[in-house]
């Protein structure tokens, strides 16, 4: 027994000393660094008989010698392969396309990542110690940003840029310029989402047809229509289940829950978590919720609650209300247009006697004549949609070969990427390339599988967003859904837009703080929403009292200071533009 | 016949049949309670998407159909994961017995010097936790990223088990380990023939502990390990649930196939069951092991 | 009677040995720390038995230490830990100076300990239950079934608890075909911690019960037989010879819990609460989280870290006095 036990022991130390060993020393650089250090002298100078001190700044360069780390080396040969690091679901390193990607653009990728709910993690922990991969997914409005930013860690993309054209024309000036930092240069590309996805109301036209009501057009019209819908029940559903209207909420439950009734607060003058101009002062920003008329906009809400009008579970559960959506059973949501087939098919899988016709109203007036429409930061910082940064392990070599990637992936790889190979994965039918079902692909050649097709996408061009019938990822919605969709979708965009004025926050007061004051928002708004006993003015005043606490008024100057109403327009003015020109581009 | 034997008494117990009534009225009744979530969720799992949705909370399934744990199940990825989470799962339970038994019987000699400062040096690892910057670090210097043994060496030693088998060692009588150490054993005998023998329950349970730990881990999954063959099972299942639902992966939600975003109310259900149903057959096969170790003359006058 | 190995006796028999035996006279120790050495070297094997577990704390839990001066600096991935600079108590400060960080402190503490003290008697009582009865069928599917909340994680478990418990779920619907009003137990302040504590308790007893019952089952026969002869009836042998029996694992179990005490369970409370009790059920790692105050920012994730072992040693500690005034079993 001794004997094992000294045997074991020898074995466990033995094998761990193995390990150590086996790993590879990370080498060291030293490199000399530049750091400026401010020197306050006070000096003092007579005015008129005072003497008055005065601090002067004096500016003295050091120099300082940082030693870091080499990042690990990569398991394919280090200085030859582009190292890619993303969130990726089911990721396969086996797929067919990569390798034909890699040909393409002449430069061997390796691609690496982590489901997408624990990506940001990952992606930190690696990045924090040491281990850069060469390109990541990152987000100017995300707070790790400003620490990779200020620790060095990014590349700045200029220079790229002038060298990939295509890549920088892709998107308004305006849009670069929000994205340049304190240093003037630009180190993201971005991807940009809302403008393409507002938030409109999706209704039951069946059901209203049924009702033989007109489209509802204001607030107390839809109100109407919901309750129509309790009373009379046109679809037959059964008091039950039946659920008048039930916001979206793809997004999560709790305070995110508030920000799928877009249209609803707009109408009041007051979108949820939106800084907007002041109806005072056009040329000052002020947090809408402050806004007395915001008390309004929850008395509403709580008013459909209490008649049961609303989804019960809203705000107290994280269920995804789409879902009640698709069972058919709730006469309306809020949604983006045009994904109307996808929620119609899914209603007639759930009801096959039902005959689902689903409309969509821009968005809805407001008691003051308000339009209540999607709100919308009309800014790449203020979307955080996933953009991609370059980080300094990749060399000149590396960085070239990433964007050559990218204007690749949005010029010729466009087709490899949204069809896949001929005969494997689509099929030309009468002159049109219609994809495979994914069971007959993963039976065949599931090294095809179009979902990794999905991963290898870096950013999706904004033509892989537009609504377009010659965009792949619409090409089975009918004929006449499109027709219908594109206007709502042109008048949204262009008449009943709020927008949010907050979209640079990159200040240290603003991020201490905006999350408390967020924080205080969604606890006013819930217990209104959800009580009907609370007296609504006292709640605002308490709520108004608990916002000092998160030093709000520094924070309000702050957002003021570093956006003005002006250029806010201007960005958004030229991101309609942008839009506009997709939907109409040959 | 043995079914119906006292489990752990002689029946020499004095019974009230109202007392035993109420008992097995109140056991009943807390049982349902904790099963009845199980029963729900897989309730789920077997259903229609669309009927399951509109349900709250359900006892049989609605609209009877194996599509979830077929679409869970699909392709070797599962599979696969099953087998390295089983490899992580006995390899890690057999390692961390091995260091918790040797260790909690350390510390449960009283008159061992220096015993409080090797307790606390234990217990302060339940305590404290560097975080995961510092571990992530730590794996990837011994280079162990993306490594089984990442999984399995990190969580080798807990100290909550530690403190816990010390206990139960600590409860023996004293006698017994005092007369084998009087005939000239060695500790590592005496702990391997007298002390874990006597041991059952609670290396059962320890070991148990470890056991389902392991099969659960996740953190150290996504963490550690990017070659997605090499995926513990929590970290696939999370992925099939995300794949499932694919309006959920940002703003491009179209289902590159023209199909149906499937609902993944059904399949995260399947996926649950997927996980639970091995581990937790584990604890029902351990229970045997919940008897009174045998104590061979037990004490020698 | 000579010790094959200069194994265990006490101290009367080490002198003893050291007298009778003829090396003794000439190795008798000199010194405090020499006698202590001297007593140390006949425990060799005892310390070389713990010397791998002692190995694997010390790569994996103590190493890793070192970054806990993370805490202490403005960490930059850059400059490593140790290159970043120092900033002392700067992070604690920020943490304790938040407005609201108060409350959310107690919150913390307070449902740790409801959890902790409610949480206490409902797995002793299952598990004194499961002995008492005749079938061992019944017993092992009781305590089987009992332990399946055990492997559902708080996403789905919690999720539950939120359909059954939210408007139009099954508690407010029954409550209404008896014509009472919906309690609304998610969204009124006064009623979320216990709906936190009830629903970690239904989910837990069954899984900590298995502790207790190793430990009943650890129990001499002969005790229940002599009580048996004496005449008690079932409650009082539970309550003589059970309980005492369970008492070590019940105390040390409480302390461990104590450590942790300021982990009043991170899913549950995500997962189960929204923002109309958010002034009752933040605790401190949901709002770390939701702040997003440690992504990207790792020193004060660390800082929260530390502040949080800090106060379960405390408490450890000040468990353990009190313990040892009352003379209970205590964990060192």
């Amino acid at each position: 027994m001794k004997r094992w036990f000294s045997v074991l022991c020898l074995v466990t130390i033995l094998s761990m000393l193995v390990t150590a060993c086996a790993a590879p020393t990370p080498q060291v650089i030293k490199e000399t660094v530049q750091v400026e250090k401010v020197v306050e002298k006070p000096v003092e100078k007579i005015v008129e008989k005072q003497v008055v001190q005065t601090q002067v700044v004096e500016k003295q360069v050091e120099k300082q010698v940082v030693v870091t780390a080499t990042p690990k080396p990569l398991p394919k040969d280090a200085k030859l392969s582009l190292s890619v690091f993303r969130g990726m679901d089911s990721w396969d390193p086996k797929n067919a396309y990569a390798p034909l990607i890699e040909k393409a653009v002449g430069f061997p990728i390796f691609w690496s990542g982590v489901p997408g709910a624990d990506y940001v993690e990952k992606r930190n922990v690696i990045m924090a110690s040491g281990n850069y991969p060469n390109a990541i997914q990152l987000g100017v409005c995300e707070p790790a940003f400003q620490q990779y930013y200020n620790d060095g860690l990014l590349l700045p993309l200029d220079d790229y840029l002038k060298k990939y054209p295509v890549v920088a024309n892709t998107y308004p000036q305006e849009v670069w310029n929000a994205l340049r930092q304190k240093d003037g240069k630009i180190y993201t590309i971005p991807r940009l989402g809302g403008v393409y996805y507002p938030q409109t109301i999706n209704y039951r036209r069946d059901w209203l047809d049924a009702l033989g009501m007109q489209e509802p057009k204001t607030l107390d019209e839809f109100r109407a229509f919901l309750q129509a819908v309790k009373d009379k029940d046109p679809g037959k559903i059964g008091k039950e289940k039946l659920i008048a209207f039930v916001p979206n909420r793809l997004s999560g439950g709790g305070g995110l829950a508030l920000t799928w009734v877009e249209p609803v607060m707009a109408a009041f003058g007051t979108p949820y978590n939106a800084w907007i101009v002041s109806p005072q002062d056009p040329n000052k920003i002020v947090y809408a919720p402050t806004l007395p008329e915001f008390k309004d906009a929850l008395v509403y809400l709580r008013g459909l609650m209490k008649d049961g009008l609303l989804d019960q579970t809203y705000l107290v559960s994280k269920d995804r209300g789409l879902f009640k959506y698709y069972a058919g059973t709730a006469g309306a949501t809020t949604d983006w247009p045009q994904f109307v087939n996808l929620r119609r098919e899914a209603i007639q899988n759930a009801q096959k006697e039902a005959k689902p016709v689903l409309n969509y109203i821009p968005g809805l007036v407001g008691p003051k004549g308000v339009k209540g429409g999607p709100v919308i930061t009309p800014d790449p910082r203020g979307d955080c949609n996933p953009s991609f940064a370059l980080t300094i392990s990749a060399s000149p070599a590396q960085a070239d070969a990433f964007f050559k990637l990218v204007q690749w992936q949005w010029t010729d790889g466009y087709k490899l990427l949204t069809l896949g190979v001929e005969g494997k994965s689509f099929d030309v039918v009468n002159g049109v390339a219609k994809r495979r079902g994914r069971d007959a692909i993963l039976k065949e050649a599931p090294e095809y599988d179009l979902y990794m097709l999905d991963r290898l996408l870096l950013i999706p061009h904004p033509k892989n967003m537009v609504f377009r019938s010659d965009n792949p990822s619409y090409a089975d919605i009918p004929e006449s859904e499109m027709k219908y969709v594109t206007p709502i979708l042109n008048d949204t965009i262009a008449n009943w837009v709020t927008l949010n004025y907050a979209v640079n926050t990159s200040d240290k007061v603003i991020a201490d703080n905006i999350v408390d004051i967020q924080t205080k928002t969604e606890e006013f708004a819930t217990k209104v929403i959800l009580n009907p006993n609370l007296d609504v003015n006292a709640e605002y005043d308490a709520y108004m009292k608990a916002l000092k606490q998160t030093k709000f008024d520094e924070v309000a100057a702050k957002i003021n200071e570093l956006n003005k109403v002006k250029d806010v327009q201007a960005s958004w003015k030229a991101l309609q533009a942008n839009y506009k020109a997709a939907m109409e581009a040959k | 016949m043995r079914l119906f034997q006292r489990s752990t008494h002689p029946a020499l117990r004095g019974h009230n049949p109202i007392a035993d009534a109420l008992i097995y009225l109140v056991l009943t009744l807390l049982t349902i309670v904790s099963v009845a979530p199980i029963i729900h969720v897989f309730s789920v799992s077997l259903s229609n998407p669309n009927e399951a949705a509109q349900m709250g909370l359900m006892l049989w399934p609605k609209g009877f159909t194996p599509d979830s744990y077929l679409f869970v199940f699909k392709g070797p990825a599962v599979l696969r994961a099953y087998g390295v989470t089983a490899f992580i799962t006995v390899v890690g339970t057999a390692l961390n017995l091995l260091l918790t038994t040797t260790s909690a019987y350390v510390l449960s000699r009283s008159d061992l010097p220096g015993r409080g400062a090797l307790t606390v040096f234990v217990v302060i690892t339940m305590l404290f936790s560097a975080g995961i910057i510092p571990g992530y670090m730590l794996i990837r210097n011994l280079g162990l990223l993306d490594s089984v043994w990442a999984m399995i060496l990190p969580g080798a030693v807990s100290a909550f088990n530690v403190i816990l088998m010390r206990n139960f060692f600590q409860e023996l009588p004293d006698s017994i380990i005092e007369s084998a150490r009087i005939d000239g054993a060695s500790e590592m005998r005496i702990l391997a023939q007298v002390v874990l023998p006597l041991s059952g329950p609670a290396i059962a349970t320890v070991g148990l502990f470890y056991a389902v730990a392991h099969w659960n881990e996740l953190f150290r999954g996504i963490f550690y390990i990017t070659d997605p063959t090499k995926w513990p099972l929590q970290v696939l299942l999370r992925q099939v649930v995300v794949m499932a639902d694919l309006t959920e992966l940002g703003m491009s939600n179209r289902d590159m196939y023209g199909q149906l975003s499937v609902n993944q109310l059904t399949i995260r259900a399947a996926t649950v069951m997927a996980a639970a149903i091995p581990i937790a057959a584990l604890y029902p096969f351990l229970q045997r092991f919940f008897v009174k170790g045998i104590v061979l003359g037990a004490e020698k006058g | 009677m000579t010790f094959a190995d200069g194994s265990l006796g006490g101290a009367k028999m080490e002198a003893s040995a050291a007298m009778t035996t003829p090396r003794g006279l000439a190795r008798r120790p000199r010194g405090a720390v020499a006698r202590w050495l001297h007593r140390a070297w006949k425990y060799r094997e005892l310390y070389l038995l713990f010397l791998p577990a002692a190995i694997f704390l010390i790569i994996f839990a103590y190493v890793p230490y070192t970054g806990l001066v993370m805490a202490f600096q403005n960490f930059s991935p850059r400059r490593g830990i140790f290159g970043s600079p120092w900033v002392g108590l700067e992070h604690f400060q920020y943490l304790f100076g938040r407005a609201g960080f108060f409350q959310i402190l107690l919150n913390t503490v307070l449902i740790s300990f409801y959890k902790l003290i409610f949480g206490l008697p409902l797995p002793i009582i299952f598990a004194l239950l499961l002995n008492e009865i005749r079938m061992i069928w019944f017993r092992r599917v009781s305590q089987t079934l009992a332990s399946f909340p055990h492997f559902l994680s708080w996403v789905v478990y919690g999720g539950l608890m939120v359909i059954f418990l939210a408007p139009g779920g099954a508690l407010p619907n029954t409550l209404a075909t008896l014509s009472l009003e919906d309690p609304k137990l998610l969204s009124t302040p006064a009623t979320f911690r216990g709906v936190l504590v009830v629903t970690e308790i239904l989910k837990g007893f069954g899984w900590s019960a298995i502790i207790y019952l190793a430990a009943i089952t650890a129990i001499d026969p002969t005790l229940y037989e002599a009580a048996m002869v004496d005449g008690a009836n079932r409650w009082r042998q539970m309550w003589h010879i059970t309980l005492p029996a369970i008492r070590g694992v019940i105390v040390i179990l409480f302390i461990l819990q104590l450590g942790r005490i300021l982990d009043a369970g991170f899913e549950q409370v995500f997962v189960m609460y929204n923002p109309s009790v958010y002034s009752v059920a933040e605790i401190i790692d949901t709002y770390v989280y939701r702040v997003g105050l440690v992504s990207g920012r790792f020193s004060l994730g660390t800082a929260v870290g530390v502040f949080k072992g800090v106060i379960g040693l405390l408490l450890i500690l000040a468990a353990n006095q009190v313990l040892k005034r009352l003379r209970m079993p205590t964990i060192w």
